[in-house]
């Protein structure tokens, strides 16, 4: 199937960019989600992201674009990966990132429950001081911000959807570009008939659903409907969001994507 | 008569018509976004009160906008009532009454009421509802009660089926080609007298221009049957009364597929008393 | 030399070292501070984590702590990524892992459909293959913790596979021979770098202990370069001599999470303190069953917290920390958002599913002639290590079965076997095996 089609670069917008320049130096501030299942985890994505805000290329997934020296901050708040992850994976990007002052790192991760919540069944006033210290590493509005797998604190604590949300605005409000990464499985993550407000899965519905009203950019990631292929790992769909960007369009698009032991990824249009 | 339609829409679009509170109810197929750009653009010298509970960016349009995640549903009324401009028409817009429980919704509303205000509150259908422990109605069941004129914003669909598109969407793989400035739209109005006006239309917030949705019919059975008309000499066609006919037969196998067929086509066999099954042969047919 | 018991082995000398002594605990290498910026490679800003000491401080595994670890003779390069890898104890279950084994730092969790419980033979042979490690030298090389369970589950763990009756036959006669000259016998029991100067040479060279191992220098065949890495366990051998308190921890389940994600990591930290080179290998046996947890554990805040901080502390201890698990399916189902949440946080997950007794009936019949061929489930892989989490859809359903042998777990690729037509007992050969 894939080796008769030619391989394509990955663009998001119009003018051919992952993130146009527009968007970096704009006044208005915009959320994109980047969603995903089991079986088809986001890193080469998120990471070829950081690298095209931090210096313009995006080397993994598109050959096409232009290096823009010093064009970013960049900040990653992860819930679910410590520092080394991204230190390690991205150097496949050309990227130092422990050594890159362009790029931030929050750990959300490494003592989220040992240390930064530590009474998980009354959460919020940690999780409104975690997201406050988040919030103060914004130091520049024209930062791209990546929060990792916030999900995770509406599974373990008692925080409500809306207590999780009003977190992510505090951020969003500061930064031109906010782009958060959530599981999206189903029925655990996303159940759009679960009716009981208790049960985790209504809340992260509940979030998700609201999160994407707020969006300007929708990536999903999901394995082949059509099950496991040799040469293909799944599919990943670039669609509109809820809010439309003021100067910029979204190029709505599905492709297929492989991704190789060595990180490398190849794109098919569908 | 479809001419008064869109002037009702028209005129309501640009608070001419008297109706006091507009419910949207939009979804992941297709935002309220451009619906409201449209009402904004219908009306201008209208003192725009904005209640963000999800909203980023300050509208351009807002003549006052309020961060509503920080303070209680009593504040924002009280904001409201404080703002309402004496010279022009108010709107209130709500960006989403999803995050006030059910319990408070009517509350809310009732204390935003005023004659000089139009409110106009979205509500998004995907939300999960929660099954209440009251027969008390849940917010959407008493939102579409209050509300005097709803704008139910659905996409214009072209390749998937509504079932295809929904089945995507609850699974957030939001397809391609949805939240356009496009839409169509089910406008309920309902009247002073008591009386429902119920029209559909297809928006376009680009040029502005309102049509009235027109049903395309079951046409293919009709076309195929003057397709097989001229074939042959036969009669191929089916009268409308062999049609009806046809319908009606009980087809042989259907019951039996019910009950026995639901292991999926797995062979049952009964045993029946003149079966001889022989418990030392061992190549005798399992059941 | 010493007088012991034939047979025994001798476990780890508590007063010995082996190879780093505390004053050769790798550092970091010094960053360069850039003037009035926070120091960049800390990546996190003092109000939210506190700073740590080096020693204690959370990986990178410097270069130095990787060859440290890598001399440790449980431990091998995973054949894809290089990464310093340990075996699980089933050959079979290494090899499904594609890493040949379960990198450090990462843990794996066995779900299990049903009432049968094939995980459990997974997880004690993950527990006697750690302490196995302590049996080849003086050197204690790993430590097991054990989450959940009563300290009598030592005594469950399997030994080693002595061979077939045969073969065992043969090597009691061999011992008898050899046991003329003890000093022969210690040293063909210890490992290949102890080998102590000219044995006896008549014996050694009627047993070939003379022939140089010169496989081992051929770096690319694994069983012969890492000889002690795994070995294979006999759910009918008791584990003797049983484990001992250097061998293995026992942490209860309490209320309060954050006790026993404490109590882990303070075993595992003083552990790696003494012996910065030592595996740590952590089992969680049926986790979440009612019998051993209470039903207040099953709660989102106490459950999920405590896996997550455990993904923390394989994290932080990246060089030498190892969790494996394991879950009814029954009790939580792969849809249920334990499980869910579970499949997330754990870095490997693999699902044993029994066959159903139509599928077993089939089985047996159309191996009645070759019982050894019968298989009891498949082996679902949904989760594996570190290709997963870099973006690889590595879902395999269906395509494995596993086989609980007493000499052996074993897993094979699987399909539906034909069945033959029966008549004839000596056409039991041309029953195929159709690979879906």
């Amino acid at each position: 199937m894939s080796s008769n089609q030619p391989q394509q670069d990955l663009i998001f917008f119009t003018d051919n960019s992952l993130i146009p320049s527009d968007v970096l130096s704009s006044q208005a501030s915009y959320l994109s989600i980047i969603t995903h299942v089991q079986g088809t985890s986001p890193t080469w994505l998120i990471n070829s992201l950081i690298e095209t805000a931090l210096m313009g290329t995006a080397s993994v997934v598109n050959s096409d674009l232009k290096r823009i020296p010093k064009r970013s901050n960049v900040l990653v708040a992860s819930f679910s990966h410590p520092h080394e992850f991204y230190v390690r994976n991205c150097k496949k990007n050309g990227l130092d990132l422990s050594s890159n002052p362009q790029f931030e790192f929050v750990d959300c991760f490494s003592t989220l429950f040992t240390e930064l919540v530590s009474k998980p069944s009354d959460a919020k006033r940690d999780v409104d001081a975690l997201f406050d210290k988040i919030v103060k590493r914004v130091t520049n509005p024209n930062m791209a911000v990546f929060i990792e797998a916030p999900e995770t604190l509406l599974y373990a604590t008692n925080i409500s959807s809306s207590d999780l949300l009003f977190n992510l605005t505090k951020i969003n409000k500061n930064c031109r570009q906010l782009y958060v990464i959530s599981s999206k499985d189903y029925p655990q993550y996303v159940d759009f008939d679960t009716t009981n407000p208790q049960d985790v899965s209504f809340k992260t519905t509940d979030f998700l659903v609201k999160l994407h009203h707020r969006s300007s950019l929708n990536i999903t990631l999901e394995p082949l409907s059509t099950g496991r292929a040799k040469d293909i790992t799944g599919s990943i769909t670039i669609s509109r969001g809820s809010i439309p960007y003021e100067t910029v369009k979204v190029n709505e698009r599905e492709y297929i994507y492989h991704v190789t032991k060595d990180s490398n990824v190849k794109l098919y249009f569908r | 008569m479809s001419q008064n339609s869109v002037v009702l829409l028209t005129r309501l679009l640009s608070l001419k018509e008297s109706s006091s509170f507009y419910l949207v109810l939009d979804s992941l197929a297709q935002s309220s976004y451009y619906l409201i750009q449209e009402i904004v653009h219908n009306s201008p010298n209208t003192n725009i009160i904005y209640l963000s509970y999800e909203t980023i960016n300050r509208p351009k349009y807002a003549t006052e906008f309020l961060d509503c995640t920080e303070t209680t549903p009593d504040n924002v009324a009280k904001f409201v009532q404080s703002n309402v401009s004496k010279t022009n028409k108010t709107l209130v817009i709500i960006d989403s009454l999803n995050y006030i429980p059910s319990e408070e919704i009517t509350a809310f509303i009732t204390k935003l009421a005023n004659p000089l205000i139009t409110l106009l509150g979205v509500f998004h259908t995907n939300c999960p509802i929660p099954q209440q422990n009251t027969s008390y109605p849940n917010t959407a069941t008493l939102l579409t009660y209050i509300a005097t004129t709803i704008f139910e914003i659905e996409p214009i669909v072209s390749v998937l089926t509504e079932e295809e598109l929904y089945g995507k969407v609850s699974r957030l793989n939001i397809p391609v080609n949805l939240n356009s400035p496009q839409f169509k739209l089910v406008l309920t109005n309902r009247r002073k007298s008591g009386r429902s006006l119920i029209y559909t239309f297809i928006i376009d917030t680009a040029t502005h221009a309102y049509e009235i949705f027109k049903q395309h019919e079951e046409e293919e059975p009709i076309e195929d049957e003057r397709l097989l008309k001229d074939l042959t000499t036969f009669n191929l066609t089916t009268s409308n009364k062999q049609r009806l006919a046809r319908e009606q037969v009980e087809l042989p196998y259907m019951e039996a597929q019910e009950s026995l067929g639901s292991a999926g086509g797995a062979i049952v066999y009964e045993f029946e008393k003149d079966d001889d099954y022989d418990e030392e042969d061992p190549y005798e047919d399992p059941f | 030399m010493s007088f012991r018991k034939r047979g025994e082995i001798i476990g780890g000398n508590p007063n010995r070292v082996p190879g780093a002594t505390s004053n050769a605990i790798p550092g970091r290498t010094p960053v360069p501070v850039i003037p009035g910026r926070e120091n960049p490679l800390m990546g996190r800003s003092a109000g939210i984590t506190p700073t740590r000491s080096p020693i204690t401080r959370a990986s990178p595994a410097t270069q130095d702590t990787t060859n440290l670890i890598m001399k440790n003779p449980g431990v091998r390069p995973s054949v894809i990524t290089s990464q310093p890898t340990i075996s699980t104890g089933t050959a079979d279950l290494d090899k499904i892992l594609l890493h040949q084994g379960l990198p450090i730092g990462h843990s794996l969790l066995v779900e299990e459909s049903g009432t049968t419980d094939f995980a459990s033979v997974l997880i004690r042979a993950f527990a006697s293959q750690g302490i196995m490690h302590n049996r080849i030298t003086n050197d204690v090389n790993c430590h097991v913790i054990v989450v959940g369970l009563s300290p009598q589950w030592s005594s469950d763990l399997p030994g080693l596979y002595k061979g077939s009756s045969r073969e065992q036959k043969k090597a009691r006669i061999k011992e008898q021979e050899s046991k003329v000259s003890v000093t022969n016998l210690a040293q063909a029991s210890s490992g290949p770098n102890v080998r102590a100067a000219a044995p006896d040479l008549k014996i050694a060279w009627r047993y070939g202990l003379n022939k140089k191992p010169e496989e081992e220098s051929n770096g690319s065949d694994s069983t012969a370069t890492y000889e002690h890495y795994n070995h294979q366990f006999d759910l009918t051998q008791k584990l003797t001599p049983g484990p001992n308190a250097q061998d293995i921890s026992y942490i209860p389940i309490v209320n309060n999470y954050a006790q026993i994600v404490q109590q882990v990591s303070a075993i595992v930290k003083n552990q790696v303190k003494s012996n910065p080179g030592k595996i740590l290998r952590v089992v969680i046996p049926g986790i979440l069953n009612p019998s051993i947890y209470p039903p207040a554990t099953a709660s989102p805040t106490f459950i999920f917290p405590l896996v997550h901080a455990l993904r923390g502390l394989l994290r932080q201890y990246s060089s030498n920390l190892s969790v494996i698990a394991s879950l009814a399916l029954d009790l939580y189902p792969r849809d249920s958002n334990v499980t869910g949440l579970f499949e997330n946080v754990f870095d490997s997950v693999i699902h044993l599913q029994p066959f159903n007794q139509e599928m077993s009936q089939l089985i047996e019949k159309a191996y009645k002639n070759e019982p050894s061929k019968i298989q009891q489930g498949l082996v679902n892989i949904i989760k594996v290590p570190v290709l997963s989490e870099k973006g690889l859809m590595m879902i395999h359903d269906g395509e494995y079965a596993f086989k609980n042998g007493r000499k052996k777990f074993e897993i094979e690729e699987w399909g539906i076997p034909v069945e033959d037509d029966g008549k004839d007992e000596k056409d039991a050969q041309t029953t195929k095996n159709i690979d879906f």
